[in-house]
Order: C-alpha cells, then sequence, then structure tokens
C-alpha cells in the first residue's frame, strides 16, 4: 500500500488482486450470497482505492483493510440491496461462485451470524434485510407496529455490528 | 463489471497520495491555531477579568479546574483526529471516555455551589458570553472539519461530536478566565453551550466529512 501511495500501479494491481481473494473470502462468509459478496468485493475494492491516503504507513494494514470492509459490508445488509446480479466473477479461491442455494454452508452461516441475535431482532432482520419486505408488511407479520419494528430492524443491526466486529479475516 | 475489470481501472486510475499527518501532530496543529483564534476573538471582544492571574496563583482547585477544560478539548480533537484512521479502534469507546473527562470538569466547577472556590463576585461579566462561547467555538470547529476531510471517519456522527465539543471547550474555558465566575453561570452559560456546539457537531458531520 505505502508503493500504490507513491504511484505504483503495478504494486497496486497486486495488491488490489490479492485483496479481491481475501475480501471474496471474508464477504462470503458475512454475506453469503454470491451476488451480494461480488458487490461487497467490488465496493471494498472502490473503498479502499477511495481512502488509500488514510493508511498510515507505521501501522499494520489488516485492520484497516477489516474496518473498511466490515463497513460496506454492513452498508450492504443495511441498504438489503438485491445482488446487481451481472457476469459472474472470477472465483479465485477455488469454491462455486453461486447464490446461497448453491452454496448451503453460505446459508449457515448467515445463519449462524443471525443466531446470535435475540428472537425479535432476527425476525426483524430475515424479514426486511433477506425476505426484503417493506416495515410495514413486516410489522404487520409481526404484529407489531412499524415504529417498533423499525427499531427492531436497527437494534439487531446495531447488534450485527457487534458480532462482525468479532469476525476474523 | 467483473473484479479483474474494475482492478484494471483502478491500477490505471492511480495517482500518488500523501499519507495523513500523524494523530498527535494534527491534534497540535489544531489545539494551537484554536486556541489562539479563540484567544484573539476574547481580547477583540474585551477583557479578561480583573485578577484572574491572582486567582489562578492562588486557587489549587481553579488550576485544576483549568487543566481539566483544558484537558478535555485535547482528548477530544485526539479521538476525533484517531477515529480519522480506519481500523484504528472505536470512536464511540474514546467518545465515552471524553464524556467521562467533561463530565469531571463540570463536576468540579458543580463542587462550588457547594464549596465556593471564589467569594461571589460580578467582575469581568460579560452579558453575552454564552454567545460568544457558541460564537468563538465556530472557527476551531470549521478548522476541526477542514482537518478531518483529511481522513476517514466510519462513525461519523461520534467524530462531529468530538470535535465539537474540542471546539467548544475552548471558548467555554476561556470565558472561565475572561468572564464572571459563578459555578452555576459557568455551568449554564459557558459549559452548556460548549455541549450545545458538540451537538451541532454530532449533526453535521455526517454532511461534511468523507463517506466511502
Amino acid at each position: 500500500m505505502v508503493k500504490a501511495q507513491k504511484g505504483d500501479s503495478e504494486a497496486y494491481r497486486e495488491l488490489l488482486g490479492e485483496l479481491d481473494r481475501v475480501l471474496r473470502s471474508y464477504l462470503r462468509r458475512i454475506l453469503g450470497d454470491a451476488g451480494l459478496v461480488d458487490d461487497g468485493v467490488q465496493e471494498t475494492l472502490m473503498a479502499v482505492h477511495k481512502a488509500r491516503h488514510t493508511y498510515e504507513a507505521s501501522r499494520p494494514f489488516r485492520p484497516w483493510l477489516v474496518a473498511i470492509a466490515r463497513h460496506k459490508a454492513i452498508d450492504l445488509l443495511r441498504r438489503g440491496r438485491t445482488p446487481t446480479g451481472g457476469a459472474a466473477s472470477d472465483d479465485t479461491d477455488g469454491h462455486l461462485a453461486g447464490s446461497s442455494e448453491n452454496r448451503p454452508e453460505a446459508g449457515l452461516e448467515v445463519a449462524r451470524l443471525l443466531d446470535g441475535l435475540p428472537a425479535s431482532f432476527r425476525e426483524a432482520i430475515v424479514l426486511t434485510k433477506i425476505q426484503g419486505q417493506t416495515v410495514e408488511e413486516a410489522a404487520g407479520k409481526a404484529g407489531v407496529s412499524t415504529t417498533a419494528m423499525r427499531t427492531r430492524v436497527h437494534r439487531g443491526m446495531r447488534q450485527l455490528r457487534k458480532v462482525l466486529e468479532g469476525e476474523p479475516l | 463489471m467483473s473484479s479483474p475489470n474494475l482492478i484494471d481501472d483502478l491500477a490505471n486510475d492511480l495517482a500518488p497520495v500523501e499519507p495523513p499527518r500523524g494523530v498527535a501532530p494534527s491534534s497540535l496543529s489544531w489545539l494551537l491555531l484554536g486556541w489562539t483564534a479563540v484567544v484573539l476573538a476574547t481580547m477583540a471582544s474585551g477583557t479578561f477579568r480583573p485578577g484572574v492571574g491572582e486567582q489562578l496563583a492562588s486557587a489549587p482547585r481553579f488550576v485544576l479546574e483549568s487543566v481539566v477544560g483544558w484537558a478535555v478539548g485535547a482528548a477530544a480533537i485526539w479521538a476525533a483526529m484517531a477515529g480519522g484512521i480506519p481500523g484504528n479502534g472505536s470512536t464511540a469507546k474514546r467518545g465515552w471516555a471524553v464524556i467521562l473527562l467533561a463530565a469531571s470538569w463540570a463536576a468540579i466547577v458543580a463542587a462550588g455551589l457547594v464549596w465556593p472556590l471564589f467569594p461571589p463576585s460580578m467582575a469581568g461579566k460579560r452579558y453575552l458570553c454564552h454567545l460568544e462561547t457558541v460564537l468563538f467555538a465556530v472557527p476551531p470547529l470549521i478548522l476541526a472539519l477542514a482537518m478531518m476531510r483529511q481522513r476517514l471517519s466510519l462513525e461519523p456522527r461520534w467524530t462531529g461530536f468530538l470535535m465539537g465539543l474540542a471546539a467548544g471547550s475552548i471558548p467555554a474555558l476561556i470565558m472561565q478566565w475572561a468572564c464572571m465566575y459563578d459555578p452555576l453561570h459557568v455551568l449554564k452559560l459557558h459549559l452548556a453551550p460548549a455541549l450545545l456546539v458538540a451537538g451541532v457537531g454530532w449533526l453535521i458531520a455526517p454532511r461534511f466529512l468523507p463517506r466511502i
């Protein structure tokens, strides 16, 4: 990264290629869905590019990268974004890149993360962020007010952030 | 776009960048410039309280109060600057530590309600000290926002709060030397406006700080 900060594009290309592999593995554990992982990797690479001036050579690189990757992963989960469904990406670490239906372990990882949440928060996140329902629809299904559902989603995401902070890269 | 294409684009788009200045030099620069601006503004708008030098020399508790007040500003700006480097620890955790320090400052002042530090006096009273506290905090807050734009905070609201608290604490402390000294007056018209500036920082920072 220090070379990249000085403008060495070859070193930078090599670094980004390495980050692509590391991020893909990290985000697959968190996001599960292959489309979301592709989006997450690309958004994180762009964020790394935009934030490269904030890296200090005297500090370790890994925490800097993890903070940015986690921020983008949470951002993606919060937006409840659907995958772009664009061209299939290279699967550099030898696993088949597919949806979570094709890769049950990805779904299991997401379930494991959600298991750490109280039932009401888990339900709120599953309904809104995974099934893609609106807050109003989710509130109707859970039998609570929309304000209560919004609160549950917000608190659930906050707890999920804490769980993710403990996830290794 | 697949990652290899994106990587090529990003590598081709690469331009040299300057790494950020260290947290300590940035914080010291801010403190120096911020204090200079507020001292000049205070002197331009009036005088310091007559006898404040003797009060500082004779009352260790007043010195302690002033030192803690200074430490609040220094700790707040250091925490904000440190939070501008991704992966450099939680800004919220540092923020709570600074809040604890600020509460200690208020507690030392509040102790004067029970154990008065000085005899009651209106000497040095500035009638618009609360407005001056808020107004004089604006240049340091703008400076902090400008310096933070060279960094990246992933917790912009906490960073904004800390920058606001740091900016507000300078005029709040200077008013303790320039305006009349009465604990209730200090709490309501010097420290509370500093807290208001911290709230403003909390509100505006997400709009002004860079995002990724």
